[in-house]
This record gives structure tokens, sequence and C-alpha cells, in this order.
């Protein structure tokens, strides 16, 4: 969701270019807490590339235009999830987002929306950290052995029922495109409950009711409304929200079945 | 397990101490796209689908009462201008919720084959050949018991 500041807008920095070079202006959003008190937008005009993606436009204003601009990045390739930011109101990764999606319009880029924002692009991520902890994203195994056993078998039938959501690369998108997450920052969110959903399908782990305590929580799953908006932005198709879903599900039936089986159930 | 989440007022007093900034949500969050007002109205036609349901319970029980008590009913209200307008209104919004609902169930319901995923589109077909043959029984059994 884009952010208006009226009457915000600082000076346009002319660039000086070749005559006839085509040119695209960026819209980016700035803060720095130790000279502002409210963000602004500034705006940067840059040679057009049909071949530059978003980052590729910030990397030029950084490098030649501006120094003073911050935002992360790092694998510019899709595969770390750190270059994610608001591009026309959309979450996208901006090593992904080319510029002749756009072009000739104005680009408005700003830092991803529902996280507090450090300086200019950069959010803080503290919030997100701290729940991927709280649902244990890593593999409890059932049965602990000592390596000499050999190694945790498992068939690819087994395999394919969590795969898509080990894809998740936390670029926090899907985080950014939540109402729910937006108007109740305790939601634990649609990548940290696909992860956990990842583990839990997992044939290896054992972990499920340790991490029932938290999606299931009020905080959890059921705070999900089922909007889709997590799933639509995912760069990576991992569908949070079906995996949301799919735990509300596995959550009622246990829940059922602590009234038939109080003792049986594992 | 206790969780360990910050207080609001603990997690308000640690964003001052480094100032960043909290972007307000806006009141019209529900506008910012155009699957975020379909969102807005399948939860608002939500209220409408109860509200038939409870209305569809209370014609059965004065159907149950006596036929004579449902047929002043049925001339008095069902059969008036009004209530056809209702009718109609109702059923475009229990039409689309009951879409949405169909489409979001084959996205949500995953069913194997071995390691394939069964197509969500051949779900929805299913789901939509189930509601089109239900509903026909029932119209047909409507016409043949009347």
């Amino acid at each position: 969701m884009g952010t208006e500041f009226p009457n915000q807008e600082r000076d346009h920095e002319p660039m000086t270019e070749n005559q006839g070079q085509k040119t695209i202006t960026l819209e980016v959003f700035r803060y720095l807490p130790d000279q502002d008190q409210q963000p602004h937008f500034q705006s940067y005009t840059l040679p057009y590339h049909e071949d530059w993606v978003v980052l590729d436009a910030l990397n030029h204003i950084k490098d030649h235009i501006d120094g003073t601009l911050s935002y992360r990045w790092s694998c510019r390739m899709g595969v770390c999830g750190s270059c994610g930011m608001m591009v026309n109101g959309e979450p996208k990764l901006t090593c992904a987002a080319f510029l002749k999606h756009y072009y000739p319009k104005p680009i408005r880029v700003e830092p991803l929306t529902n996280f507090p924002v450090i300086r200019d692009l950069v959010i803080n991520l503290d919030d997100f950290l701290h729940k991927l902890k709280e649902v244990k994203t890593w593999l409890i195994p059932k049965e602990p052995k000592p390596v000499s056993e050999g190694e945790y078998l498992q068939s690819p039938e087994q395999l394919a029922h969590y795969k898509q959501y080990s894809m998740c690369i936390n670029c926090m998108l899907c985080y950014a495109a939540c109402p729910v997450y937006g108007l109740e920052p305790r939601f634990i969110g649609p990548a940290a409950i696909a992860l956990a959903q990842r583990y839990n399908m997992d044939s290896r782990d054992g972990a499920q009711n340790q991490r029932a305590e938290v999606i299931a929580s009020s905080e959890g799953i059921w705070e999900c409304t089922y909007i889709g908006e997590c799933t639509r932005v995912c760069p990576k198709h991992v569908d949070p929200a079906r995996a949301i879903q799919e735990a509300k599900g596995s959550n009622a039936i246990d829940w059922w079945l602590s009234f038939v089986l109080p003792r049986g159930k594992t | 397990m206790t969780r360990t989440f910050p207080t609001p007022a603990q997690d308000t007093e640690n964003r001052m101490k480094t100032k960043e900034y909290i972007r307000p949500m806006p009141a019209t969050w529900f506008l910012h796209n155009r699957h975020l007002v379909v969102y807005a109205i399948r939860e608002l036609t939500s209220f409408f689908v109860t509200g038939y349901a409870i209305f569809l319970i209370l014609v059965l029980a004065r159907t149950n009462h006596s036929k004579s008590d449902f047929r002043a009913f049925y001339e008095s209200v069902l059969r008036s201008r009004a209530s056809l307008i209702v009718h109609l209104i109702v059923l475009a919004f229990v039409v689309f919720h009951s879409t949405t609902s169909f489409n979001g169930m084959a996205r949500v319901l995953v069913v194997r084959r071995g390691e394939e995923r069964v197509s969500p589109t051949l779900i929805a077909i299913l789901n939509y050949g189930a509601w089109l043959v239900v509903s026909v029984l029932i119209f047909v059994g409507v016409i043949v018991f009347k």
C-alpha cells in the first residue's frame, strides 16, 4: 500500500544525459532519522535501459547521483530475498521488477509497508526474525539418532508434500501485502506459518505439537481471514495462504481428536 | 510455553529510541487494489448468506407448522414485489459468495496422485458440477412433489 506524504516533495535532482538518451524518473522514499521528522519523496531522473530492473536503477542512483540513499540488496537474482520494496504500491523483489514494465511513467519506490522504517528503504526485520524463531523453523527429528546410524530417509512422495513451502526466501513481501499483519502486528504472519507448515509436513519432523502452541494461538492461523494477498505477491509461488488454511484444517482435526482420543493422540 | 513478544508499550518505546518511522495503515486499505475490493465484498456478502440461511430456517419452521399458515405467509410476504427484489439481491450476493468460496476451496484443497497434485481447476469443476447436480435435483424435487 503506497504512502502519501502531501507537500513533502523535495527538489528534483536533474542529471545531465546525452541528447536523445531515454530517461526514467524514480520517486524514492527518503527518511533520514537524524534529520527528518517525516519521510519525503525525492525524484531522480536517470538513463533508461530496457534490460534494467528497479534495483539497477537504485544502484545507479547510489553510484552516480546520491550516495546517501540506503537500501538492502545482495544476490540480484531472486534468491536472497533482501531487495523487497514497494514498487508503485506493490511489494516486489526489485531485482525482478523491470523498468520496461513501468516506462515511461515514473516509478515510486518505498520500503515494504507494515514494517518500521530505519532509514530510506531499509526496514526493521526484528519482528519477522523473532517470529521465525518462535515457530521453530528448523527440523526437530521424531527420534534423534547418531550420525553413525545414517541419514533420515525420505521418499519423493514425502518430499512433494512440503517442497513448495520450502521455497520461501524470507523476502517478507507477503507481510507487506497482508492487511491482517498491518492491522494486527502480533499476527505470526504468512511466511512464518508457511515455514512452520513446511516442517510440520516433513516426514522426518516430530515437533508439530511444539509449533502448534504458537501457530494455533490467538496471534496465529485463526487471525488469517484468507485474503490471499500473500500468495498473490509471493515471488517464489510458495502459496502461504494455502499453508495457513491447511494448518487450520489439521489444527481443527487435532482439536476434535483430542476429545475422541484424549490420550492416544500423538 | 511463554510468549516472548514485547508488549505494545515496549515495542513503541524501543522504536522511539531508534527513531524508526512507522507508517500508519490507511483506513481505506481495502480499496488499495482490485483483489482487496473483491475480498471486502466477499466478507460483506457473508452477512447476507447468514441472514438468508436464518430466513430459510424460519420459512421451514412455518411450513412444518401448518400448510395454511405457510400459504398465508407465502401470499402476504413471499409473493410481494419487495420480497422479489430482496430475493434477487440476496441471490446475487449468495452466488458471488459461493463462487469465491468454491474458487478458494479449489486452491486450498490439495489432492495428490503420487508426487503430482491434482489440478485446482479440476477440483473447481467438480465443485461446480456437484453444485449444479444438487440444484437440478432440488428443482426437479420441487416440481415432482409440488
